[in-house]
């Protein structure tokens, strides 16, 4: 324990402190201006992105090295520094592409940026913390900001539905989280990560109470993932949510939570692998079949996403089940891709809409091949990426993944999560045939302001040329990665 | 030089083929029909140089590459690929400029013209190659091309049919030249001509163990290289597709039966003598096949009624003295026969199909006293059939009778039987031939022939061309089989004892004379029958009831193939179909899965049912079942 406050090391926590510090002006100045028309919305909106655009610029500067702060309750390294660049990076995109949704939706309140902001705020903590107390606060920080995002459109049952649906369950997991991490401080005497890794060893008899506890604490994040069995939640929630607001769950929060369990798993529970791979190892292939099941019936794409989204979790977990640290690199590469695609998708989802209403059905989509072939293209292209299909970045990503599992010699594995992908490319490829194939009946237009189309364009490039630059990308994730374990 | 006289015609057939609309509506035609003729000068100066003693290989590039099997893209020049070169570039040349003329009304010109010249690439890849992977390429690329222009009217059912029957009789000839080839290979452990060839003859003496027999490796690679050759070339057995090819244009025919396709076989035949020298059953088997080939399809042209497959047949027996040349040794009157016939069959079908042209109608019976209205083909076509008769001086008379004097001079069984065959052979090539005249010509009908005219001026030139070649080719052409000069350098193996050639000298008179006391007879007897007393050939046909109808029916070749190969195929296809395919794999593959995935889907759905409760109940199972698994661990359950 250090005594002293060292203030050179208090640069790295910088960033948090900027976002918190913004975040109370924001309050402040957004109870002064208040707000009901579109012009002061712009205005808030521009004051979150602005503050996201300094703390990204904050942390990019930080010190990448290593370091513990706060009676190391908060830790620094080059996973986490990526981590919460990525967080920030995609908060700014989503924030830029909700503005038109928010415009037609009626969604005129200066709490809904703010609470974004709040929201990642939480998972930069989550992210940098380096026990499990810091990390619950995170966690709760995070998650109460997305259940009152959830709820945000006040005139709409889903929208409150989802809510209160996500916030119940949400405590529940909250509960085990609690209970488990109770129950380890009962074993070890400590919720600090790394003093749990040198505590917590390899045993061959081990206590069932340690087991417990570590079940316990990867439910809780799995529910956090919307990993199956613990993914009920995701289908209602991301229908019932502001589709603005579905995009920010399905993508930010999902890149925080895989941080925070690679750094549960390979730091304190790092020697107990024989406890947790094959835990893991279910509930990836539960996610990945669900994922995949799930989504050939729906009619939303919204509820569709949710199950997409359960799908790649699947693959992650797949991935960090292996606990090589080639598995770490490939789940990493994988969230890398999968949230740039979904984040192109979702550009997409948002933007759908006709006489400013805004459409959620996947026939809505038909036909738009010829009233919008950039749409279709760029939808199809990440759709592709998304099951899996060469030369785009998803198949980078799913390749990495099986080729770390059989590496490890774990190939029945990697045979099942084929199998999943494979059934998983069906409802991708439905929504292509609908775009390409299906004949229209009614107009649909895509209200894209200009940044949102530069994502969906960037996105689109990104993904469809991911062959010509994966090799550096792969090494500056090898470079990251070194960081843990 | 070697390689633009083989690249020309490929360059104008994509030309052609891909930018019509770049070269425009003249273009398409006389662009593939000029480099063709340029692919003809360039391959007369090469057939030149090729006799003059020169022959070497020109090595394009490496294409397969693997441990043992090298294999490159080359070109070689000797004189049996020269005088290749030389007589299917001429031929094609004719036809690519007969058919500007011929095809001027064809909405598919730019199509017709690009086959064309595919398929002349790919005859001269085939004649000029220096290994058995380039000539299987070439002769895949003959047949693949035989295949589109015989289906080239693909509106007409039974041009389709016709192609695919090609395709499909060529294929399993192809598959006896596969087995050829790999015997080659494992033999040799090459697929080069010169090294093969070079060492042929110390594998004379080695067996190659056939389901536990010992067979000699080279009857057995000659067996299966003469398969290929008898579908390519249609001998008896592998001949039905040839008739059906008729559905084609004719110029089609003509360049399929004349110059290219046909002759392959021949060529592989004569290209392979240094193995084949070293065979007795393989020999023999070529010689009787050849004589069955040419007396059989002679006896069907008799009957025929149909021009163009008077002619068809007409082809698939002169193939047959070809073969039988081969067989007794005498490789060079094979090729000498297939080049005057490449003249004068050339200008048969050329003819016929400026008949064709003129009055839009096939059938001989309905025509007659045409050689008022069109006297230039008249007299074409009289000398092609001088020339296939075979009377002196045409082109017909010096080959066909070296062919015979080579048969009857092999002193073996099977080149008397043979010889006999085909002196009956000759007699009626003359009877069939004149039929075609008299009754096309000739013979004076109530038809009312008024607006029939001369076929255009690209039509007639090439028939002129051709008339030349029918009549001064079997003259011209005499070095060939002149045993005296080395004409064929070694190109072409003939060991000691079946020198028959050399022995064709010592011929008595009255063999010699033979075939052409035997042509004039056939010919006189269609004189008799068809003009002097034109009912005869009626009561012929019915007190030699059950001969003509067999030869009507050409042997019922087809309607056996038909029953007893193509039925039970079809029922086992269907059978496998129904049953095996879509009663089972489908069944439990893909629709199964697919059925088994959209039911699990709902259900799955079903559970999805929005009550947080059950949402709530789920997590609590999963931690539940998780839980357990590791107290059961823990237990030593599992």
């Amino acid at each position: 324990m250090e005594t002293s406050i060292n203030f050179s090391k208090f640069l790295v926590i910088l960033p948090e402190i900027f976002l918190t510090l913004w975040i109370l002006f924001f309050i402040i100045f957004g109870v002064f201006a208040g707000g009901g028309n579109l012009a002061k919305q712009r205005m808030f909106t521009l004051v979150a992105i602005l503050g996201l655009v300094v703390t990204f610029i904050l942390i990019f500067t930080s010190d990448w090295r290593a370091a513990r702060l706060l009676s190391d309750l908060f830790v620094q390294d080059r996973l986490a520094v990526f981590m919460k660049l990525l967080v920030t990076f995609t908060g700014i995109c989503i924030l830029l592409i909700s503005e038109k949704y928010r415009s037609f939706e009626k969604l005129f309140i200066y709490e809904y940026p703010l609470l974004i902001l709040f929201s990642v705020l939480g998972m930069l903590i989550m992210i940098s913390s380096n026990d499990f107390i810091s990390l619950y606060m995170g966690v709760e920080l995070q998650s109460l900001s997305l259940y009152v995002l959830a709820s945000m459109k006040k005139d709409s049952n889903k929208s409150s539905e989802a809510g209160l649906k996500y916030f119940i369950l949400g405590t529940l997991a909250s509960g085990f989280f609690l209970f488990g991490v109770s129950m380890l401080f009962g074993i070890a005497g400590t919720t600090t990560y790394t003093e749990l890794s040198v505590i917590l060893v390899n045993i061959d008899n081990y206590s069932p109470l340690l087991a417990l506890a570590v079940v316990m604490i990867i439910s809780s994040i799995a529910f956090k993932l919307s990993a199956a069995p613990f993914h009920m939640w995701t289908p209602d929630v991301y229908e019932g949510c502001p589709t603005t607001v579905t995009a920010f769950i399905a993508v930010v929060p999902k890149i925080a939570a895989v941080a925070v369990i690679i750094r549960i798993l390979y730091i304190p529970f790092g020697n107990i692998y024989d406890i947790w791979y094959q835990i893991l190892a279910m509930v990836a292939i539960i996610s990945i079949f669900v994922g995949a099941f799930g989504a050939i019936v729906q009619e939303n794409i919204k509820r569709l996403m949710a199950y997409s989204t359960i799908g790649s979790i699947g693959f992650v977990l797949l991935a960090l089940s292996s606990g090589s640290q080639q598995a770490l690199e490939s789940s990493l590469i994988y969230i890398v891709i999968y949230s740039l695609s979904v984040l192109g998708c979702f550009v997409i989802i948002v933007s759908m809409e006709k006489d400013n209403v805004a459409l959620e059905k996947i026939t809505d989509l038909s036909g738009i091949s010829r009233t919008d072939p950039f749409s279709a293209i760029c939808f199809s292209i990440l759709l592709l990426s998304l099951a899996g299909l060469p030369p785009f970045a998803g198949f980078v990503g799913k390749f990495y993944i099986f080729r770390s599992l059989i590496s490890e010699g774990f190939v029945e594995l990697a045979v099942l999560g084929i199998i999943g992908s494979v059934i998983s490319a069906y409802y991708y490829l439905r929504i292509v045939k609908i775009m390409y194939l299906d004949e229209t009946e009614e107009q649909i237009i895509f209200g894209y302001n200009f940044s949102s189309k530069l994502i969906l364009g960037i996105s689109s490039i990104l993904v469809i040329s991911f062959l010509l630059y994966a090799k550096s990308v792969v090494s500056f994730i090898e470079y990251i990665s070194y960081s843990v374990s | 030089m070697l390689s633009m006289a083989v690249f020309l015609p490929l360059i104008g057939s994509i030309l052609s083929g891909l930018f019509p609309k770049f070269l425009g509506k003249k273009g398409v035609v006389w662009v593939p029909s000029i480099l063709c003729v340029f692919s003809f000068i360039i391959s007369t100066f090469l057939f030149h140089d090729a006799i003059s003693g020169e022959s070497y290989e020109f090595h394009i590039f490496n294409w397969i590459q693997s441990s043992s099997i090298n294999i490159s893209w080359s070109l070689k020049l000797d004189v049996l690929s020269g005088i290749m070169l030389f007589i299917v570039s001429l031929v094609s040349s004719i036809i690519h400029i007969y058919s500007i003329g011929y095809m001027s009304h064809d909405p598919g010109q730019a199509r017709f013209f690009s086959y064309l010249s595919l398929f002349t690439f790919s005859m001269l890849i085939l004649v000029s190659s220096s290994n058995f992977v380039q000539l299987f390429l070439g002769w895949e690329g003959v047949g693949l091309c035989s295949y589109l222009l015989i289906g080239f009217w693909y509106k007409k059912n039974e041009a389709n049919n016709a192609a695919i029957k090609a395709f499909i009789v060529n294929r399993i000839g192809d598959l006896g030249l596969i087995l050829g080839i790999c015997a080659i290979y494992k033999t040799f452990g090459s697929l080069v001509y010169s090294e093969v060839f070079f060492r042929a003859y110390s594998f004379a003496p080695v067996d190659i163990l056939i389901l536990g027999q010992p067979i000699p490796v080279l009857e057995l690679i000659g067996f299966m290289l003469f398969i290929g050759a008898m579908g390519k070339s249609a001998q008896l057995g592998l001949h039905t597709w040839l008739a059906d090819a008729m559905e084609g244009p004719t110029p089609v025919s003509a360049l399929i039966h004349a110059a290219t396709m046909v002759t392959a076989g021949v060529f592989l035949v004569v290209r392979c003598s240094p193995i084949y020298e070293y065979t007795t059953y393989a020999l023999g088997f070529i010689t009787i096949i050849g004589a069955l080939t040419a007396i059989f399809a002679a006896s069907i042209a008799i009957t025929q009624n149909d021009i163009k497959k008077i002619i068809a047949y007409s082809t698939c027996s002169q193939l047959g003295y070809m073969f039988f040349a081969c067989g007794v040794s005498a490789y060079s009157a094979g090729i000498f026969h297939l080049m005057t016939h490449a003249f004068f069959k050339a200008l048969l079908f050329l003819g016929a199909g400026s008949v064709i042209h003129a009055l839009s109608e096939q059938n001989i019976k309905n025509m007659g006293g045409l050689s008022k209205h069109l006297p230039f083909t008249c007299i074409a076509m009289w000398i092609g059939c001088l020339a296939l008769a075979g009377i002196p001086p045409f082109a017909g008379f010096f080959s066909k009778d070296i062919i015979l004097e080579a048969a009857w001079s092999s002193h073996t069984l099977l080149g008397s039987i043979s010889f006999y065959l085909g002196i009956v052979t000759a007699f009626l090539t003359a009877f069939y031939s004149w039929r075609i005249i008299f009754l096309v010509f000739h013979v004076s009908t109530k038809n009312n022939y008024e607006g029939v005219r001369e076929s255009p001026m690209t039509m007639l030139v090439p028939i002129g061309l051709l008339s030349f070649g029918a009549i001064f080719s079997g003259w011209l052409g005499l070095d060939l089989v002149d045993t005296t000069k080395d004409f064929w350098v070694d190109s072409i193996t003939v060991i000691a004892r079946h020198g028959t050639l050399q022995y064709t000298h010592h011929v008595p008179l009255l063999i010699k004379l033979l075939p052409t006391i035997i042509a004039v007879s056939g010919i006189a007897l269609a004189w008799i029958i068809y003009v002097k007393f034109p009912k005869l050939a009626t009561i012929f046909s019915i007190k030699l009831r059950l001969l003509y109808v067999i030869s009507y029916n050409k042997y019922w070749f087809d309607e056996i193939y038909e029953k007893y190969i193509c039925d039970p195929i079809k029922s086992l296809g269907k059978f496998l179909w129904e049953k095996g395919d879509i009663q089972i794999i489908d069944k439990f593959g893909p629709d199964g899965i697919s059925n088994f995935c959209i039911n699990f889907a709902s259900r799955l759905r079903k559970l999805q049912s929005g009550y947080v409760y059950h949402y709530a109940f789920s997590m609590f199972f999963g931690l539940i079942i998780f839980i357990s698994w590791h107290f059961l661990v823990f237990l030593g359950v599992y």
